[in-house]
Order: C-alpha cells, then structure tokens, then sequence
C-alpha cells in the first residue's frame, strides 16, 4: 500500500501518525510546498509576540520522520491529481503514485480586494514564510496596521507591538472579535488594547495602500489616511481546493468530505482547512479551520485510509487564545441567529472576566469564557456529546461547570459517556 | 508488563478535606515541604482538585485517556501518550499556553497557569519512589494508583470489609 499526503501540518501529522498505528509497513509519503520540516502554523504570532524562540515552531522532533519511517517531499509542489493511474504529479514533472491519497492542502490568506495590495509591506500571516518577510519590514518598520479583528489580528498586532511598532487594528465591523464575542465583550478587549498601547479604529474600510512600490499609507473609507510600514492583512482564508480540479472531487468552498473524511473521489480523502465537514454544534457543513479539529480529521482519515472504519462526530467551532494576559476561549455557536437561542452572559469589568453561554432548547451550543477559561473542556464536551443539560443550566449560568457537576449528568445519560475514562471513575 | 498504572477515585471515599491538593503542590514545589512552598516566590499550584457536586465530592485528576483529545489538540507538539505506559505528559519547555488543551479536556484536567503561562496537569509524580503523592496523602484511600485490574481487585477488598456499599 502507498499512502500519499499533500500536507504536512496538523492534518497531515495526524494521517500520518494514525496510519502507523494500524500499518507499520507501508509507504508514507507526504508532500509540502514549504521547505521547512512540520511547523505549528498556529504558533507563528506566538513567535512574533516573542513568547517562543525563534525556530522552535516545530510540533514534531526532527526525529520524527525517520522513526515513524515517512518520507517527506519538501518544497515540492502538487500540480495534478492524475485519478484515472493514481498519481500524483509534481511541479518538476515527476509523478508519485498512490493507493489512498489524502489531500490536507489547507487555505490561503484570503485578498482583500484592495488596490495597490501587492506593495511591499502588506503580508498575509499564515505560514513561516509570510513571518520570515515580516521579520525583514519589523526591523524598518515605525508604524505598522493590523486589518482584522479576530483572534489572528490581534494576536498579529500584539507581535508588532512587541517590536516596538506604533499599532493600529482597523477593521470594518464596530467592535473587536465581532465573529466570536458580543459587543461588549469585543469593547472590553479594545479597552484591554488601548491601556497596552495599540489603537484600534472601527467601522472604517481601506480603500487604498498608497505609496510607490512600498506601502506608505493606508487610505480610509472615513477619510484617514494612516502612514504605515507594514500592513498585516487577516481576512480569513480560503480553503486550497485547486488539485480537486478535474477530478469528482466535490467543492463547496472547501472540499466535500463524509464521515470517514472521503472525498467523492474514490481513495482520496481530505481533511483539516480545506475540508468541508458537519458542524456537530451546528450540523451544518462547513469549514472549521482550527488546529483541533484538523489533527482530529487528519487522524480519523488515516485511520480509514488504512482500513479501520471510523466515523468523524463532526468538527466545531473553536478557538483559544491569549492576549496581554487575559486568557480567551470561544466555542460553539457564540451569535446566534434566530430567536431559537437563548444567551446569557455575565461581565465584570474589575475582575475582567466575562462569560457567554448559548443554549437551544435543552442543550448547550455555545460559550464565550474570558479572564477565567479553567473546565472550558467540560463545556467543549456537553456540546460535542449534544448532552440535555436542563438539570445543571442553573449551574452553568453560575459559573460552575467542572467535571462533579457534568457527573450529574452521566447516570441519566449513560449512552453519551461510554468512553472508558468514565468507568474509572468510581461513584459507589 | 508494561506499567499502565494511573490515579483512580472512589468519590465516596472522598470527605473533601483537601489534603490531596495541598500534598500535590508541596510534590510540586521548589522546597518540597509546605512551609516552604507556601513561602515561593512562585507558589506551587496543585495538579489535583477536589470537586463538590449536591451529593457528591470527587477528588479529579487527569485520567490519561486512550485517546487523549488534549494531544490531538497540542498546537506546540508538547502533549504525549507514552505507549508502553499510557501516561499523557506535557513537556513544560514546549507548552506555549495556548490553551487548546484547556478549551478540550472533557475533564477540566488541563487547566491554565495564568503565572507561568503553562498548563499544568498530573505527571503521576514521576519519578517519585513513594508514587503519586495525592494517593500516599489521602486519609481515607479515596485515591487508588495502580493497574485497572489492582483498582478492581481493591473495590471489591473495600466492599468485603464493608467500607464501601455492597451494591455496586
């Protein structure tokens, strides 16, 4: 057997890792575009921010590899999936052939549609490279704008704010983490912000990166024209789907996948940012592109790819993060959309904590925990087991979610809690 | 054999008197003594928390999962399964404090240390001769350490004698 894996970040490792559990023999062979060794993607505004050494993204020692007897194609590039001989081809010409193929392609920066967007100066900021070249700008830079306010704007904006560079966030929705938080929760972090030094404008569009082949100023909807070195761009990414072209490969924005993580293409399977899966939270199909859930589909594709029949519950919503101290952490449905949902939410300015809990009928769908994240776990868990949670609501709009009181739920709801971790646990 | 042995409650047992928490910060302290810990310029922090629910006192640990959902989670590659043993670990030079771990353990037994920007979680006192330190400090043998099989064979030693309930 060939395994193939275009990838070689949280779904690619994962594949792969799970694929040696069940097929210690066969060949393993991912492909990356990128020339380094597996990296955490997700650290790099960890590195900017100067909170890890520089080089010490990878997730994997470099051992790693050898041991695990992978063979890593590094900045090589897939141009076409060849499904009617089951190859691969790559950029150079040379072909790969595969038995099961897993495509963990992942997404790209989304443009902004901005003119004069490929000045110098303006970065996506997604992979080692996009760091690299914003590490060259940092050390010239005095003034630098952060355009997005979700968790990777402002994790961005605390990295150049670490370089000593006068900050600006500008974003067009009226308050920070606006896809995530509710208002005032996004105005808390914007107070949090400003008392650390970086500006933040809202409601304002940029019409234009002005300046000759560098970019020198950002010009405004509202007017402004801010001067900048650097513009760090964080619009959302867009799911890699080219390779599905020509292939039966279905596309809905991201790459269509079932509950073993195959594609309609037969042996080609898809999993992490460029792949569509069921919402559990949610059930609707979408792209949930974070860390968790991309080892997770990964390691469910490879587990099918060598033969164990294992279903995928489905991704969810979720994020963590850190920012100036204040500890955040965002799952589920957070803004509701129809009267449907019912939210509560609790804020205390002094002691800056904040929390948000969503529910739909006798379940809990979402959470929004800021200050205090400690047992967000246990939530993640309600919401992923779809538990009826009507007899500890109380308790959970009180702040109290640890595992004795999810222990209330576990004797009347037995069939949802079959893992084995809770037999060991021994309530006589 | 290789040694799967790891912390298990009888929450029953458990009278909430902490004292497994206390003795999980002093294992987890520069001085290894209360008095000194307490005096750290970094407190240590405990590992294990007792847990009280109407009826109920839990004294809960990380469990170290079959399929620890805090490894898959593990942006900085610092969680691992050891095979042989099954003990999940946390390699405190690569913990990053994102959280992720946090924001999955269906346990709350990831938790965040906001003073060192790390996860702390049990490391079954590793390396320790006497073994985890909440179950050598537990007054009422609410905490067992040993094989699945061992903690069977030691509930049903506790039902024989009467200590625990017959019924279960």
């Amino acid at each position: 057997m060939n395994y193939v894996i275009i990838g070689n970040s949280a779904a690619g490792i994962g594949a792969a890792e799970a694929i040696r559990e069940v097929d210690a023999e066969s060949a393993i062979v991912i492909i990356s575009d990128e020339p380094e060794s597996a990296y955490s993607r997700a650290l790099i505004s960890y590195e900017l921010a100067g909170w890890i050494d520089k080089g010490e993204l990878t997730f994997r020692p470099p051992e790693f590899y050898t041991e695990k007897n992978i063979e890593v194609q590094s900045g090589q590039r897939v141009v076409k999936i060849d499904t009617s001989v089951n190859e691969v081809h790559l950029r150079g010409g040379d072909t790969v052939p595969y038995d099961r193929l897993l495509l963990a392609t992942g997404g790209s920066p989304q443009k902004t549609g901005v003119k004069g967007e490929e000045k110098e100066g303006v970065f996506g900021f997604r992979t080692y490279g996009d760091l690299q070249k914003i590490y060259k700008s940092v050390k010239k830079a005095k003034e630098g704008i952060v355009l997005g306010g979700g968790c990777i704007g402002l994790q961005a904006a605390s990295g150049l704010h670490h370089h000593k560079i006068k900050t600006t966030i500008a974003i067009t929705s009226p308050h920070l983490l606006s896809q995530v938080a509710d208002p005032e929760c996004g105005d808390f972090f914007q107070a949090l912000f400003e008392d650390n030094g970086i500006k933040v404008k809202t409601g304002v569009k940029p019409l234009e990166f002005k300046g000759g082949d560098r970019i020198e100023t950002v010009l405004f909807d509202d007017g402004t024209e801010l001067p900048t070195q650097l513009v760090i761009t964080g619009k959302g990414v867009k799911p890699n789907t080219d390779l599905a072209q020509g292939t039966k490969i279905e596309i809905d924005w991201g790459i269509k996948t079932d509950d073993r993580m195959a594609t309609a293409e037969p042996n080609i399977y898809a999993a992490g940012d460029v792949a569509v899966t069921k919402d559990r939270v949610s059930c609707e199909s979408t792209v949930n592109a974070v860390w968790p859930c991309a080892y997770e589909q990964g390691r469910i594709a490879g587990l099918n790819m060598a033969g164990k029949k294992v279903a995928y519950d489905g991704s969810m919503r979720m994020n963590a993060a850190d920012f100036f101290g204040v500890s955040f952490i965002s799952i589920g449905i957070v803004k509701p959309v129809d009267a449907g949902y019912e939210s509560h939410s609790y804020f205390s300015q002094d002691q800056k904590i904040y929390r948000k809990m969503v529910f739909k009928g006798n379940h809990l769908v979402g959470a929004v925990l800021v200050g205090i994240v400690d047992n967000a776990g246990v939530l993640t868990n309600l919401m992923r087991k779809r538990v009826d949670v009507s007899t500890i609501k109380n308790d959970l709009l009180q702040g109290r979610y640890d595992f004795a009181v999810m222990s209330k739920l576990i004797k009347d709801q037995m069939e949802s809690f079959q893992e084995p971790e809770y037999q060991e646990i021994v309530v006589v | 054999m290789p040694d799967k042995r790891k912390v298990f409650v009888v929450s029953n047992l458990c009278t909430g008197c902490r004292t497994c928490e206390i003795a999980c910060a002093v294992e987890h302290s520069q001085s290894k003594t209360l008095l000194g810990a307490i005096s750290e310029e970094l407190p240590p922090r405990y590992r294990i928390q007792v847990q009280a629910g109407d009826d109920l006192k839990l004294p809960l640990n990380c469990l170290h999962c079959e399929e620890p959902d805090c490894l898959f989670a593990c942006k900085s590659g610092a969680v691992s399964k050891n095979p042989e043993t099954g003990q999940v670990s946390v390699d405190m030079s690569r913990c990053v404090g994102c959280w992720m771990c946090v924001m999955v353990c269906p346990f709350g037994a990831a938790q965040p240390d906001h003073h060192r920007g790390k996860v702390i979680k049990c490391d079954l006192c590793e390396g320790r001769a006497g073994g985890p330190a909440c179950v050598e400090a537990c007054p009422t043998r609410a905490l067992f350490y040993g094989t699945n099989e061992e903690f069977r064979a030691f509930i049903e030693e506790m039902k024989q004698i009467g200590i625990i309930g017959k019924s279960a």
